[in-house]
């Protein structure tokens, strides 16, 4: 491990991320929230194309039940999905990029 | 194994949590997998998505890729992810992007602080990103 992961691990040792967890409902419901994403992320690449051809440039939110909200920017969208009680961590946010640029990281 | 996917541009995701106790975030994501980027970093979008208070932040330091010098903030943090019989917790120093013009439209990265924690299996042909675990600081059955 290096240095920087020791130092965390000494301020957020065993029972202390324990108790993290058990607030967050265990370690069960840190995987079902994990997998439930996953499936709104797939279902967002999955209906990208069609949704960029109806909404091309916008931004798009989608939860489980599908999109939520279409808006000119992150946050008109983010805002209409919290006015629907969604948290923006339970949803996926992308751009709908028609020319999107070539990563180099 | 940790599973992860490929997007229809063949960008290399992984789902994960993020807890940060300090600020009282609870996150689900996806990180871009990074094996060029030294340390786990959360970019504009999902720092706005978590309505992470920049304001609250410190620990200002700077990192350099390829765009040059970019400002980021230091923070403690869990990142979690399925590991379908357990759930694997890593305890970081998770980097927090301060907006600017250049990193507005980039993925959070996980980094090497995870990834080396891992063996990869990167078969974008077969769509296959799986990884195993070697070691992670916490490991919690899952029922």
């Amino acid at each position: 491990m290096s240095e920087t992961a020791d130092r965390m691990q000494d301020l957020m040792d065993e029972a202390y991320v324990s108790s993290v967890i058990e607030d967050l409902g265990g370690a069960q419901a840190l995987v079902d929230g994990i997998r439930e994403y996953r499936h709104i992320v797939k279902r967002m690449w999955s209906e990208r194309a069609s949704l960029m051809e109806k909404y091309p440039d916008m931004w798009v939110a989608m939860g489980k039940e599908g999109v939520l909200a279409i808006g000119s920017s992150m946050d008109e969208v983010l805002e209409k999905v919290e006015s629907q009680g969604y948290r923006g961590s339970e949803v996926v946010i992308e751009f709908l990029d028609t020319d999107p640029p070539i990563l180099i990281l | 194994m940790i599973l992860g996917e490929f997007d229809e541009r063949g960008r290399p995701y992984i789902e994960g949590r993020l807890i940060i106790p300090r600020l009282r975030v609870d996150h689900w994501m996806f990180f871009l997998l990074d094996t060029g980027a030294e340390r786990t970093c959360l970019h504009p979008r999902d720092v706005s998505r978590a309505r992470i208070p920049l304001e609250e932040l410190g620990g200002a330091m700077q990192s350099r890729g390829v765009g040059g010098l970019s400002p980021y903030y230091r923070e403690s943090a869990l990142l979690s992810f399925d590991d379908q019989l357990y759930t694997r917790v890593y305890a970081i120093e998770l980097l927090i992007a301060s907006p600017h013009e250049g990193n507005e439209g980039l993925p959070s990265l996980l980094g090497r602080d995870v990834i080396n924690n891992w063996n990869i299996r990167y078969d974008p042909t077969n769509e296959a990103l799986e990884c195993v675990v070697h070691y992670a600081d916490y490991s919690l059955a899952v029922n």
